[in-house]
């Protein structure tokens, strides 16, 4: 997104390094600071330069995301706002106040500098190349949330923050619209504690959900584990990453960590859900593999999918804002062309996002009680629909077995619903499963006979962990 | 110290790293050879598709009488070359104008014949799809594929040649004297035809996924194989440890460590294919079959499942196999018999094996009953009559015992007269339950009436 | 490679209106159970490969799913790579959908079914 390249940015800023080099040796400060000095002097100038460009980058970064925060997102009164599954009429002040709290409770990933390098690299910060990755660590984090907690769970600081002006598109009564909410909740300070629900255990679920995506090489689902992970798939620190490679990524993260064992995730291949595979996930076995991953219950649905070839199509405008209503609907990670934004809801033909284009310091997770107002964003923002860009991935969340059969009800009458415009929908629920090479065995109800697929003498596909015996 | 471990640590991990580095280097450097390889190919062989596509097509019978025209031609040239007295020389020497000629048509004469068929080049430009079958990229892609690996395959063993020549020299020669060995009991001949047969039906076998569908049919032979070693072990674990999870803990520890220590692995694959096994013999009908044979895994249970909820929480082998029958006596299960001296015969039973039973409630069963004895002479009816299902069993238990039996007085309505009962056959003097167990005869069991129910399960 | 140099220009542009339609007559008395397909890379995509040929021969009853198979193949994709073909540029076509089906919706003007293959955007 941005036209300086990712290498320029490779040394924190000057200000972090000091403080790194000051905390390291109290005693021999001044000598350091001498050290310093010296250094810069004999490594010349081009160290400076980058460091410079980094801090232009980051700010120019923060101003281009501070600009479009100043510039009003305003709601309607009128039309309801669908969060995730929620839905909020603004006409009642109460709603407003729940649809902050539930906004202000996602958890909110943006770009951060400062952070240990990443392996085999110099890279302290992600800005400018880790959007997408940043989108799909929103996802997970709310799947995490979904699974750990529930939908309801709001964090309890969530009303100490500032709201945007809310100013309606069509209002009876202009003179009862307040102009800005935040002097109206400034006075509601003392009520938050009531409002969240389960308040200590969760927030200590929260915290340690929050801890899992820490910038550091330990952090089961932080930058550096996602960037390991993406190296087997062939993309390295600084590449730009899309929505089905994240997809993957962050099913491989699930998968080698131990943080939540009842959990996996399904991937779909070609915009088709095989029932039959994510069955076997609930019962514990990892499909095409003998290993299985123990009592794995819970089951993150994601689905990559293209929505269209140069624009987005608007024939699928109703079916997304059908999965926005979903509970069961974890969000949909994409964005405008070459920003990448988490989507979470949507008002009227406006979807609701968050979004990583904002650079933060790192946090150290390590510590206790860890300040989180970092990890929580209180500006939602809106986006036309017509301006995503066509390449996203879905994500649906299934508890058990039972939940999972509504989700395939729900998705079915969504995906084939006589409303939507498009004859073909997005994707396809299929009963058997998927076979590598898709052998037509085991697949969706076609009249035809299965016809196999044959196969070279020695298939070494690169590699594939779902590899099929033959 | 530490610091030092975790630089050893940090090393290893270093290592690793850079070990699998230069794996990726290399699996880079061969998929570049690979493609190398293949575009070469792609470029010759593209415009031959629809040749490649009729010879896949012959080779896997979907023409049947052109495949069968092609294996009457090949056996019948197979056959003529290897019984044929003519010279190997004059062959190849005929072999070799053959190719020639044919290089010579395709780059001189045909190219004048192409005007004539241009349509024909134009349609060339098609790419044909079979579902079955594969595309000339897919082809060029194997082909190109199985060279590099030949290719590094002998670099590597000039290698190993140059840097090991007596592991080689040991291992070439191992591997010709099995290749002497074999020629001097098998011909030439029929080792050649059976090649040649291989090759023309592994094409077929590809097709049909032979080698998936052969193994589809022996996995549950597998596993039941499996299932009757480790998997017994594995499926009682699982049990186990699901059944432990509801348990209160105390109860769970001493099975547990049991287990622990009779099994102490525990692979997963393992795990998995006995939870397979298990799921569809007793599952709550959940299971479904795909249609390539594989099963869906669902919460089954182990064929095991009643017994092993007893022995969770019983730990003596004895009362599982009793396990239907009111509360058993203490029973030493190392006692051969039962002394009329020894003090366990009274009843008092050893803790550790009835928990349940405090020595003072049996006690007091013991002087109840002693009273009946003395008091009572000849079993009533009534009391005979209300154990005729669990007799056998007592019966045998008392036998093992080699006691007397006492079930004719012991059978009063209570069911704490049960326990005497059982109680009285193991307390009892040998020949009091010697005497008693006379007793009973035939004209005695022909008394009893059938038509009273009394349960004692 | 001649067909890649061909490739440079949509196969729309390269060839007339008159003789895209006297192709696919000629092609459809050949092979009346075909249906001819032109699989074209969408001109922004920058991660899949180009094809070798562009126009296709289909078996009607042929699903879709199958193609898209044929095609990962013919392309030595892995299965975590991200192929979509899309129909007229626009939409995504419905697996379980035959060849024939599809072509009777989509078919173009000149008789044949367009169909262009993308992967997904990336970004920053």
């Amino acid at each position: 997104m941005n036209s300086v390249s990712p290498l320029a940015t490779q040394y924190g800023s000057p200000k972090g390094s000091q403080q790194t080099e000051n905390r390291r040796t109290p005693s021999g400060h001044h000598e350091q600071r001498r050290v310093g000095y010296q250094d810069v002097t004999a490594e010349g100038e081009t160290d400076e330069v980058d460091k410079l460009k980094s801090k232009l980058l980051t700010a120019w970064n923060n101003v281009k995301y501070g600009w479009s925060v100043k510039m009003k997102t305003t709601f309607s009164r009128s039309a309801p706002v669908y969060l995730l599954g929620e839905r909020y009429y603004f006409r009642l002040d109460d709603e407003i106040d729940r649809f902050q709290k539930d906004f202000v409770s996602r958890v909110w990933l943006t770009y951060r500098r400062d952070f240990p390098a990443l392996e085999g690299t110099a890279l302290t910060t992600d800005c400018g190349w880790g959007c997408m990755i940043r989108s799909g660590q929103m996802l997970l984090a709310q799947g995490l949330l979904l699974h750990l907690l529930s939908r309801e769970w709001t964090w309890s600081e969530a009303l100490y923050t500032h709201f945007v002006e809310m100013e309606p598109i069509r209002s009876s009564s202009p003179s009862s619209m307040p102009l800005s909410l935040a002097t109206d909740h400034s006075g509601r300070h003392s009520q938050p504690q009531t409002h969240c629900s389960r308040a200590p255990y969760g927030g200590e679920v929260h915290q340690n959900i929050v801890s899992w995506f820490s910038d550091h090489a330990s952090a089961p689902f932080g930058l550096h584990r996602m960037v390991a992970l993406g190296s087997i798939f062939g993309k390295r620190a600084g590449d730009w990453y899309g929505p089905s490679i994240v997809a993957h990524i962050i099913k491989k993260a699930i998968e080698s960590s131990s943080e939540v064992p009842d959990l996996s995730v399904y991937v779909s291949q070609d915009c088709t859900v095989y029932k039959a595979d994510i069955e076997q996930l609930f019962a514990g076995e990892v499909p095409h593999t003998d290993t299985s991953r123990g009592a794995g219950k819970a089951v993150i649905i994601l689905v990559p999918a293209r929505l269209g070839g140069e624009t987005f199509n608007p024939v699928y405008k109703h079916c997304l804002k059908e999965f926005l209503r979903m509970p069961s609907c974890l969000g949909i990670i994409g964005g405008k062309p070459k920003h990448s934004l988490y989507f979470i809801g949507y008002q009227d033909n406006y979807l609701l996002y968050l979004d990583p284009h904002y650079c933060q310091p790192y946090i150290d997770t390590s510590r206790d009680n860890f300040p989180l107002e970092s990890f929580h964003c209180n500006a939602p923002r809106k986006l036309s629909i017509t301006r995503m860009d066509p390449s996203c991935t879905f994500a649906f969340y299934a508890k058990n077995r039972d939940d999972f059969g509504k989700l395939c009800e729900h998705l079915s009458k969504v995906l084939h619903s006589p409303q939507a415009e498009e004859k073909y929908p997005i994707f396809s629920i299929s009963e058997g499963q998927a076979q590598e090479y898709a052998s037509a065995e085991g697949q969706q109800s076609s009249s035809h006979p299965p016809v196999c697929r044959k196969k070279g003498p020695m298939v070494k596909r690169p590699s594939s962990d779902e590899f099929e015996f033959l | 110290m530490a610091q030092r471990v975790g630089e050893e640590e940090q090393g290893a991990s270093g290592l690793r790293r850079r070990r699998s580095g230069a794996r990726c280097v290399e699996a880079r450097e061969r998929d570049e050879q690979v493609r190398e390889v293949q575009e070469m190919l792609q470029r010759g062989l593209s415009s031959y598709e629809p040749v490649l596509s009729y010879v896949q097509a012959v080779l896997v019978w979907e023409r049947p009488r052109h495949s069968a025209l092609l294996h009457l031609a090949l056996n019948a040239a197979f056959w003529f070359f290897a019984l044929t007295s003519l010279r190997i020389i004059f062959l190849v020497a005929f072999g070799l104008m053959i190719i020639i000629c044919a290089d010579q048509w395709k780059n001189k004469l045909w190219p004048e014949l192409g005007a004539a068929r241009a349509s024909e080049l134009e349609n060339e430009s098609w790419g044909y799809v079979h579902p079955r079958l594969l595309s000339v990229p897919e082809l060029c892609y194997h082909a190109a594929d199985t060279w590099v690996s030949v290719y590094n395959f002998l670099r590597n063993l000039l290698l190993f040649k140059t840097e090991n020549p007596g592991k080689f020299c040991l291992l070439a020669c191992s591997f010709l004297t099995f290749l002497a060995v074999l020629g001097g009991y098998i011909p030439g001949v029929v080792l050649s035809y059976l090649l040649l047969l291989f090759l023309l039906l592994w094409p077929l076998a590809i097709y049909h996924q032979l080698g998936r569908r052969i193994y589809q049919k022996l996995e549950p032979a597998l596993q039941r194989l499996d299932f009757s070693v480790r998997g017994y072990m594995m499926s009682k674990y699982k049990e186990r440890q699901k059944h432990n999870r509801a348990l209160p803990p105390t109860d769970a520890s001493d099975s547990e460590e049991e287990l622990a220590a009779f099994c102490p692995s525990l692979d997963d694959s393992a795990v998995a294919k006995e939870l397979t096994i298990s799921d569809s013999e007793h599952s709550d009908a959940e299971v479904s079959f795909t249609e390539n044979g594989t099963f869906n895994l669902s919460r089954g249970q182990t064929p095991l499942t009643e017994g092993s909820e007893d022995l969770d929480r019983h730990s003596d082998p004895e009362e599982s196999f009793a396990r239907d029958l009111p509360d058993f006596p203490s029973i030493n299960p190392d006692a051969t018999g039962i002394e009329d001296d020894d003090e366990t015969s009274i009843g008092i039973p050893s803790t550790a094996l009835h928990p349940q039973f405090s020595s003072r409630q049996l006690y007091e069963e013991q002087e109840s009953l002693d009273a009946e004895l003395s008091l009572g002479g000849f079993p009533s009816t009534q009391n005979i009559t209300e154990n005729i299902a669990g007799f056998v069993t007592r019966g045998m238990i008392q036998l093992a015992l080699a006691g007397a039996s006492q079930q004719t007085h012991a059978y009063a309505e209570s069911p704490r007269a049960k326990q005497y009962q059982r109680n009285s056959s193991s307390e009892l003097d040998t020949d009091a339950e010697a005497d008693d167990f006379e007793l009973l005869d035939q004209s005695e069991l022909s008394q009893m009436d059938p038509s009273s129910s009394h349960s004692h399960q | 490679m001649q067909s890649n140099q061909k490739n440079s220009q949509p196969f729309k542009q390269r060839k007339s209106l008159a003789s895209r339609k006297e192709e696919v007559i000629g092609i459809k008395a050949k092979f009346p159970t075909k249906i001819p397909v032109i699989v074209e890379r969408y001109r922004r995509e920058k991660y899949l490969p180009l094809l070798d040929k562009t126009k296709f021969l289909v078996p009607k009853d042929l699903s879709m799913m199958q193609f898209i198979n044929i095609i990962r193949n013919r392309m030595n994709l892995s299965a975590t790579q991200a192929f979509y073909l899309l129909v007229n540029n626009k939409s995504l076509a419905s697996m379980s959908l035959t060849m024939a089906e599809l072509y009777r919706d989509h078919k173009d003007e000149d008789g044949f079914l367009y169909m262009t293959y993308a992967s997904q955007e990336m970004f920053g």
